[in-house]
């Protein structure tokens, strides 16, 4: 298996400016040090409560936002050091599925014309072919073709969501970041795209980057998953490693908080205290000591580095 | 608390209702025949995906369905008086001391120019007919119930300047601080991250039990209902499909739409094996402007057959407690 994306200590900042100078303030750290990477027909899943970054790291990967520091390296180039062009040919490989997909579709073009704009602007195909292109992507994804000419505000939100997929497909990507992709569905549908999700990796060699706040989800999708707080990776481990021995006390508590679907089985949970902290604040030592059930005085003074402990199970805790 | 001198423990009792919503496309029947009961102090789950129509039954017993919707028929009995008799002023007085709501998203429930405190105090005074100080000390009470722990600051500030959590914990002082009997929960941890669900959870289920309020916990996530509901309702296109105690539905739930939504949820303490789908169920929830003559579930059933397709399935009781709308379960 060879690496596809290799992410190395990305920050990504946002300045806060007050004032009548907009002087910079302080910063907005959303993400802090993030390094991963990701295999060829892989699924590495980000997982995390709101706020923690997990958003940001697919943005970053993407350099839609590019990163205060790190790099982030694509195929064995440094997105950094490309020019325009080369980035433009690089996007082709990389691409993205939003969370809304009412959003995410321009309610004035047809679905024919979402699908095809895109590789006819990077000349993969003809205009006259877009029709043959369409249908086909559509067959793909499960829509029915004589659905082409439509607007996308005849479709449903699972049908939608099927022509955004269709649309990342139609330039050969080989990687697709998925932010939250199946969290605004119904559960019936929600079953239906994810298992398209897994059909299309096979059919089309495909690795996601899937980020999701659903742990049920995540562990149906991923091979790898990492867990995010306050803009750094805590865990990061092969699924059923991560789900089956989870170290760290974040992951812990995100499992234990889990409501089940079993009535027998009402757990004692030990629901973790207070809120997760602003990002914008520094932090001496491990951003999640003042919430740690585990803590103790050096927390607030070491900060923890992500290290692997065997079995590719990494952990940023001091504790473990 | 309230005394009750009924001679059950019925607290809500909805009869054969009918809403129907007038648009320029046609009339959707969002509740067709509908019935249902709620006792005193117990939670009922109410899960169906979205436009099943658990919102509007919620919204008709509060007798707040919006434009161009109507009940058409059928009795709605809180506490033994029917809802549907009511005028506008007396129906402000149930909803003012006997139901309360919360809704999925804090934020836009809460008016963003009124801080907390005005708005805690604000039905207090208005139909307590509390002074401001009283009012006052009340809502600190509530909010530190909440587990608010500097309510005198937290009263001061506006809504923008707590976090979602804290904005939820906010509306259930707001709900209980007229100790309501029933109390109307609409998805109102869907906005919130797990850890923190799982203390407003609880947090609900505590304050429950000292207040004996029931609870029509409306949600689409089966955990949740799991966790906290002694009764569930399935929903599907405006109709209830499924009722029982909440451990005969996850032990044996007959109706395959019920079957099918447990089955679709990936789960987070258990793997499938290697390659293995989830299941799913076919096609999509049908619109309720063109539902289908006969079951509306058919179009994506495994057991359809000719009867589905000519008529309706009546609720039947299967055992004790426990109804089922299917020919073939």
């Amino acid at each position: 298996m060879s690496v596809l994306l290799k992410v190395n200590k990305i920050k990504t900042y946002f300045p806060i400016r007050r004032g009548l100078l907009q002087r910079v303030i302080g910063h907005v750290k959303a993400v802090d040090g993030v390094d991963f990477h990701l295999n060829e027909l892989e699924t590495l899943g980000i997982v995390g409560e709101s706020g923690c970054g997990k958003s940001t790291v697919g943005k970053t990967v993407l350099h839609l936002i590019p990163p205060t520091e790190g790099e982030v390296i694509f195929e064995g180039d440094n997105l950094e050091e490309l020019n325009e062009k080369e980035m433009q040919q690089k996007r082709m490989h990389m691409q993205m599925i939003f969370q809304d997909p009412y959003m995410s579709l321009n309610p004035r073009l047809t679905v024919r014309e979402i699908i095809t704009d895109a590789p006819v602007y990077h000349g993969l195909i003809d205009r006259k072919d877009t029709r043959k292109l369409a249908m086909k992507l559509m067959d793909f994804v499960g829509l029915s073709s004589r659905q082409l000419n439509r607007f996308p505000h005849e479709f449903s939100g699972g049908q939608r969501q099927r022509i955004c997929i269709a649309r990342a497909l139609s330039l050969n990507p080989k990687m697709i970041i998925c932010d939250e992709a199946v969290s605004a569905l119904d559960v019936s549908i929600q079953a239906q795209i994810l298992n398209l999700f897994r059909d299309l990796q096979q059919e089309f060699k495909l690795s996601y980057l899937f980020i999701s706040h659903d742990m049920g989800v995540i562990r149906f999708i991923s091979d790898r998953v990492a867990v995010m707080y306050l803009g750094r990776i805590v865990e990061l481990a092969e699924k059923k490693e991560l789900f089956t021995n989870p170290l760290h006390p974040y992951t812990k508590a995100l499992l234990s908080a889990i409501p089940l679907p079993d009535p027998e089985q009402k757990k004692k949970r030990q629901p973790l205290q207070g809120e997760v902290p602003s990002p914008t604040r520094n932090y001496p030592g491990c951003p999640f000591a003042e919430r740690c059930p585990m803590v103790i005085e050096e927390c607030s003074t070491t900060v923890p580095q992500l290290t692997e402990l065997g079995n590719n199970h990494q952990v940023s805790c001091i504790r473990v | 608390m309230k005394q009750d001198n009924q001679k059950d423990n019925l607290l809500v009792d909805i009869r054969d209702l009918n809403v129907a919503f007038f648009l320029r496309q046609g009339v959707a029947r969002a509740l067709a025949n509908l019935n249902l009961q709620i006792k005193r102090g117990e939670t009922l789950g109410l899960v169906g995906e979205s436009g099943c129509g658990k919102s509007v039954t919620s919204l008709a017993i509060m007798q707040l369905i919006p434009e161009p919707g109507k009940i058409m028929s059928g009795e709605i009995h809180f506490n033994g008086e029917d809802l549907m008799k009511k005028n506008r002023k007396q129906m402000r007085k149930v909803r003012a001391n006997s139901i309360s709501m919360i809704f999925q998203d804090p934020t836009s429930a809460l008016n963003p120019v009124l801080t907390i405190g005005d708005q805690l105090t604000d039905t207090m005074i208005v139909h307590q007919k509390m002074g401001r100080k009283a009012a006052r000390e009340k809502a600190e009470f509530h909010l530190n119930e909440v587990g608010i722990s500097n309510p005198g600051r937290q009263l001061k500030q506006y809504p923008h300047e707590l976090s979602g959590g804290m904005k939820q914990r906010v509306m259930i002082a707001m709900a209980l601080s007229s100790e309501p009997d029933l109390l109307i929960a609409d998805e109102p941890t869907t906005a919130l991250d797990v850890t923190i669900q799982a203390q407003i959870l609880d947090l609900m289920l505590d304050l429950q039990q000292k207040y004996n309020t029931a609870i029509l916990m409306i949600t689409h996530d089966l955990g949740v209902i799991a966790e906290v509901t002694d009764r569930v309702a399935v929903m599907y296109a405006g109709k209830i499909v499924e009722q029982t105690d909440v451990k005969t539905l996850f032990k044996e739930a007959l109706h395959p739409y019920t079957n099918g939504l447990m089955k679709a949820i990936p789960s987070a303490v258990a793997d499938l094996a290697d390659h293995e789908k989830l299941y799913t169920i076919p096609g999509n929830v049908p619109t309720l402007l063109e539902l289908p003559h006969g079951c509306y579930f058919q179009k994506r059933c495994h057991l359809v057959s000719e009867e589905c397709r000519s008529r309706h399935p009546e609720f039947t009781e299967r055992s004790a407690g426990h109804l089922v709308r299917c020919f073939h379960v």
